[in-house]
């Protein structure tokens, strides 16, 4: 009878710990699971305006009249020197790609400018 | 509280003899800007008595650090060619003292003396690029959706509540490349953003994997491939930035849609409130303000996947100048690449005496086997010693120590991966400017009379 009683008593004690543990994990899970995600508050931000022009040059006015209205000047001032016709690539891929609203009267004037600010003799590269 | 106060010195020491110091971020220098504490004057009742023995002189009071150098108003990128100068601009939300390539759209570098500070690069300096437009500025939280459509068998519009508790939490440290870095170093220079060393970064990413998210809307047969845009909005006519992955990539538990970055919300220039994380690929991938994602049966032919976003399917992705006709691949994995970043071109080094190098290393699409060092130009190499493993998609620091003799040298550092895949020796080129993976030369001076340690 003893062992019995003694092996009950051992079972309900097992019990008793399974139980807490499971009710403990579950618990532990449940308060994860409670756990408030760190809330994500709205943001507003102030960019800045980027509203410099080109620099002064016959021709910068129709740059900036054709060109601004979708980049700041810096984008197009620290580009390398490169040669005439990967300037002409460039207006005509914002035209083409981007669809800026070139002017096409404008064009020549444009590639002019960019060619006196950033150009280059076309290189030997094939 | 003192250890670090000098640790943290000690450091500024060191950030100085560097000429760093003075592009840290404002964070960086509150700390020990911080006036010593000083003991408040005695009052007239409590002093002691005139006869007593003079107290134990407390500890000397910790000397004031020299008041920082005025923030530098610009920085000289080791661009290939003029111009290299550019402004550091702290006019950003959210952001420090970053290298402005361009105002609008927002396309911020990192300074790279950042990168010296540890593998995690804080968010407050981490690299900004937005492709056209400029981002809302903007963004209400309680409204947003992320969109989950296309070949599903449920259209999700999932609130970010939900999403932050419907879907097992999940982070992964992971290098943020864009595709150009470094594209000014190219020769001959090729038209884009002309960023030096700094449009990278390394950030723990925290989020719900898109795998979960695409078993809840569950796949329908036919899919092939996986759309995912932003809220941003182009210039009016231009093409919308979308990007898209095979469905098995986008299934396959690496992929995430992250809600923080290094323990905090996005800044709204990095991607604010979600951003698709792409561990191993190049950043035009991991599309910002993420808030629509689209299951297509056919191959995604809107611009940028299919034109923009291109690179010779050539080793290296190298071609010659000029050359035409070559056969080309969607960007993808990225490349092994190693920075040495305690030492900036050209300074000057003291002869024959023990000095530090130092810097970064990833592997692209897979961890860091190892970083190897040359201060011969290439000739001889030496094992650095690695700094602990955050991933296998995170930087690594690296460092090691060399004895260099008078001279001119050239300081080379060099990654190969657990791949077994290296860097190349010689530069590549391609028209896009991309993917730029061979091992920097960083030349110095070792000696003459103004040498400094």
């Amino acid at each position: 009878m003893r062992p019995n009683k003694l092996n009950t008593r051992l079972a309900v004690v097992a019990l008793a710990v399974a139980a807490a543990f499971v009710l403990f994990s579950q618990s532990a899970m449940a308060k994860k699971r409670a756990l408030p995600a760190p809330a994500l508050l709205s943001q507003t931000v102030e960019l800045p305006a980027g509203d410099d022009v080109f620099p002064d040059r016959p021709g910068a006015e129709t740059a900036d009249r054709n060109c601004l209205s979708c980049h700041s000047v810096d984008m197009v001032l620290n580009q390398p020197a490169l040669p005439r016709e990967t300037w002409a690539g460039e207006i005509e891929k914002m035209r083409s790609v981007y669809k800026a609203a070139v002017d096409p009267g404008d064009i020549d004037a444009i590639l002019d400018y960019l060619t006196a600010i950033r150009g280059e003799s076309r290189r030997s590269w094939r | 509280m003192s250890v670090s106060l000098s640790s943290r010195r000690r450091f500024l020491g060191q950030a100085a003899a560097v000429g760093l110091v003075s592009s840290w971020p404002a964070w960086a220098q509150d700390q020990p800007a911080k006036a010593p504490v000083t003991p408040p004057p005695p009052s007239p009742d409590s002093g002691p008595p005139p006869d007593a023995p003079s107290p134990p002189v407390a500890e000397a009071p910790v000397e004031p650090p020299p008041p920082p150098p005025p923030d530098p108003t610009s920085v000289t990128l080791p661009l290939a060619g003029g111009p290299k100068d550019r402004p550091i601009t702290k006019d950003f939300p959210q952001k420090g003292m970053m290298v402005l390539q361009s105002t609008r759209p927002p396309v911020l570098e990192t300074p790279f003396d950042v990168f010296d500070k540890g593998p995690i690069t804080a968010n407050s300096q981490f690299y900004v690029d937005w492709q056209t437009g400029s981002p809302p500025a903007m963004v209400n939280t309680a409204a947003f959706r992320l969109a989950v459509r296309g070949n599903v068998s449920q259209t999700l519009s999932l609130p970010l509540s939900e999403i932050m508790s419907a879907f097992p939490k999940v982070e992964i440290v992971a290098v943020d490349q864009e595709a150009g870095n470094s594209r000014g170093l190219f020769q001959p220079r090729v038209p884009g953003v002309q960023w030096g060393h700094g449009a990278i970064g390394n950030a723990k990413w925290t989020g719900v994997r898109l795998s979960d998210i695409l078993m809840r809307t569950g796949v329908k047969p036919g899919t092939i491939q996986v759309r995912f845009s932003g809220m941003d909005q182009p210039t009016p006519g231009a093409p919308k930035l979308m990007m898209s992955l095979d469905l098995a990539h986008a299934r396959d538990g690496e992929v995430i849609v992250a809600y923080a970055m290094n323990g905090e919300p996005l800044p709204l220039l990095n991607g604010f409130p979600l951003r698709l994380i792409v561990p191993g690929w190049y950043a035009p991938y991991w599309v910002k303000m993420l808030n629509d994602i689209e299951l297509l049966t056919t191959p995604d032919d809107n611009y940028w996947t299919a034109t923009a976003y291109r690179v010779p399917a050539t080793l290296h992705a190298d071609v010659a100048p000029g050359a035409s006709g070559y056969k080309t691949a969607p960007l993808s994995r990225m490349v092994p690449r190693a920075f040495i970043t305690n030492i900036m071109p050209g300074q000057k080094l003291a002869p024959d005496t023990l000095t530090l190098a130092r810097g970064l290393a990833f592997g692209g699409d897979n961890g860091v086997a190892r970083v190897d060092f040359s201060f011969d130009g290439g000739r001889s190499w030496s094992p650095a010693k690695l700094g602990k493993d955050l991933g296998k998609y995170s930087f690594r620091q690296w460092e090691t120590q060399f004895k260099p003799a008078a001279g001119a040298l050239t300081l080379m550092a060099r990654c190969t991966n657990t791949s077994g895949v290296t860097q190349a020796e010689t530069p590549n080129w391609n028209p896009g400017g991309f993917a730029r993976d061979a091992i920097e030369a960083l030349d110095v001076t070792v000696g003459g009379d103004d040498a400094s340690q």
